[in-house]
């Protein structure tokens, strides 16, 4: 087609960003821009007279197409959001408008659709919020993008899986998002924490029993293994279970049957199970605590959580998923923590992890009567920590985090500012200077 | 018998598998059909999809637009693909038992692809199919 034989509409058509093609009733091609062919890499003289879901190939073809819909009701669709699959494979996130196509006497006789490339926004928007998320849970930090990366892929497998991490870094929020992208989320999700029940609870809570196995035992009553047919049984706190009661785990484990208490026969354990502890469970095998062929049992896919304090980048975003919740639960209105706050969740090192700094918002909750979580709003024994570290002449968490090193550092060195320097790796001067610039007061000898 | 599963979509092949509901599955012996069912398949994860193809012991996926992930899953699971098909469902069915090849004749249009074979004694069979001139 030569630019010169173009008619207005068509020259508008061929020179914009957007891709644009025209079907008929038939739902053939009949129109296909020069945006729409470098969008889907398909060469207009192969569109042309084809099927539009053929050549479209987007994620509305079929049971939500934007086209029939417009056909149906007569009303343009504007900026529905969609992808399409390239022909290398790849999704190409769009979105789509429609329209109807009238002759001169107004009967319909076909529709128009123009389509917008979004891969750009798409990636500038994820750069900006430099998060990743996987079902509830979300991140900044690459810790825990390894795990992330993993968690697919694991959710897929049957194995039973370990998971490690120091009280409050999330292992059962772990263990619930490996279940929903697991094929068994339609069927139920138990947890139950070990060192929460005696052992002989447990073993009753675990696998059930029969009436009349023990005195007060009037029903049948059905195990934690039984609920959770099909589904996923959670065991918290693995590393405290006494030594028979791993005996009996060891054998569901490997043979996938368990007997219910004064039952004579066996029941099938069709349950995945994710195990998750903060003990050192191998340390625990060579005191014999802990029982080696059950740890190899378990130890299958292994996923150690790292505490608050290695992935610090994620407090803001934690904080701001408390402070949603919250509202919603207490019904107030605060948009989140003000800068000072934020500088000192920074710099604190949360022994407790992301249960203590859920403790925390939620006490600051309590408080707060404005729009932000002031640092008065937080509880005395953190603003008491940081009191001798905060001076005017701090901005920012990277401040308190550089005085923090320092103070350490003098404190390790003698508050010998020389051999601090040294100790640091820095030049005295520049030493010098922080001390000088964030105000740290260095005493006297 | 050999099970071969057809991705569905008002008689034709759904544009795009990612987001396909239903699949024709059709039993042959020796290029006979012997039975066809359909079955649903609208689960939303790439793993579950594929889990659920599998879990219908299907040694060939013929279907539409499939993106990456979506066939590393469904391959992982041992099942051939022959991706980016379009057409009647029928007509290409009846193409594939009297040993016709499907692609090129019925590749989508810009899709001239490699087609996904993984290894198993089973997929030999298909195999040859697919380089018979």
């Amino acid at each position: 087609m030569k630019q010169k034989n173009l008619s207005p509409t068509r020259a508008i058509l061929e020179s914009i960003s957007d891709g644009v093609f025209t079907i008929d009733l038939s739902w053939r091609i009949t129109y296909f821009n020069r945006a729409a062919e470098e969008i889907t890499g398909i060469r207009r003289e192969d569109a042309i007279g084809q099927h539009c879901s053929d050549v479209f190939r987007s994620s509305m073809c079929g049971t939500s197409c934007s086209l029939l819909e417009t056909m149906k009701t007569g009303k343009p669709i504007i900026g529905m959001s969609g992808y399409i699959v390239t022909s290398d494979g790849n999704r190409l996130p769009i979105s789509v408008s429609t329209a109807l196509l009238r002759d001169g006497t107004g009967s319909i006789v076909g529709a128009a659709e123009t389509f917008r490339d979004l891969s750009e926004v798409s990636s500038l928007k994820r750069e900006l919020q430099g998060k990743t998320q996987i079902g509830e849970l979300e991140s900044r930090s690459p810790a825990m993008q390894r795990i992330f990366d993993m968690i697919p892929s694991v959710a897929a497998s049957p194995s039973t899986v370990l998971i490690l991490g120091d009280t409050g870094t999330g292992k059962e929020l772990i263990a619930r998002t490996i279940h929903t992208c697991s094929p068994r989320k339609d069927k139920p999700f138990i947890a139950v924490n070990c060192a929460a029940l005696p052992d002989t609870l447990l073993e009753s809570e675990l696998f059930g029993y029969k009436a009349g196995a023990f005195t007060g035992a009037g029903a049948d009553k059905p195990g934690r293994f039984a609920l959770a047919r099909g589904g996923t049984l959670f065991l918290d706190e693995i590393g405290d279970i006494s030594p028979a009661l791993q005996i009996r785990l060891l054998r569901v484990l490997q043979e996938r049957v368990y007997e219910p208490l004064g039952s004579t026969r066996s029941e099938s354990a069709d349950v995945r199970i994710i195990a998750a502890t903060n003990r050192d469970l191998s340390e625990l095998v060579k005191t014999g605590t802990f029982r080696e062929d059950l740890f190899y049992r378990i130890n299958v896919v292994r996923i150690t959580l790292p505490p608050l304090c290695r992935r610090k980048e994620d407090i803001p975003l934690l904080c701001d998923q408390f402070v949603r919740r919250f509202n919603l639960v207490q019904g107030k209105h605060i948009t989140g923590c003000s800068p000072e706050t934020l500088s000192l969740f920074m710099a604190y090192d949360w022994p407790g992890n992301i249960r203590e700094l859920e403790n925390m918002i939620e006490r600051s909750f309590i408080v707060c009567s404005g729009d932000l979580i002031e640092l008065h709003h937080l509880p005395e024994e953190l603003t008491r920590m940081d009191k001798h570290l905060v001076t005017p002449q701090m901005h920012s968490a990277h401040d308190l985090l550089d005085a923090q090193v320092i103070i350490s550092a003098l404190q390790q060195c003698g508050y010998n500012r020389l051999k601090a320097a040294h100790y640091l790796g820095i030049h005295k001067s520049t030493l010098f200077r922080k001390i000088r610039k964030l105000g740290i007061t260095v005493p006297k000898k | 018998m050999y099970r071969s599963a057809w991705s569905w979509h008002e008689n034709r092949i759904a544009p795009v598998f990612d987001t396909a509901d239903t699949l024709l599955v059709v039993n042959s012996e020796r290029d006979k059909e012997i039975d066809r069912w359909f079955v649903h398949i609208s689960i939303g994860s790439p793993e579950g999809k594929a889990l659920c193809v599998a879990s219908h012991h299907v040694d060939l996926l013929v279907c539409g637009a499939i993106s990456r992930f979506y066939e590393a899953m469904v391959v992982q699971q041992g099942i051939a693909i022959i991706p980016f098909v379009r057409g009647n469902v029928d007509e290409l069915i009846a193409q594939w038992l009297a040993g016709a090849p499907l692609v090129p004749a019925n590749a989508m249009p810009g899709c001239c692809r490699r087609y996904t074979i993984p290894r198993t004694r089973r997929n030999r069979y298909a195999e040859k199919r697919w380089n018979r001139p």
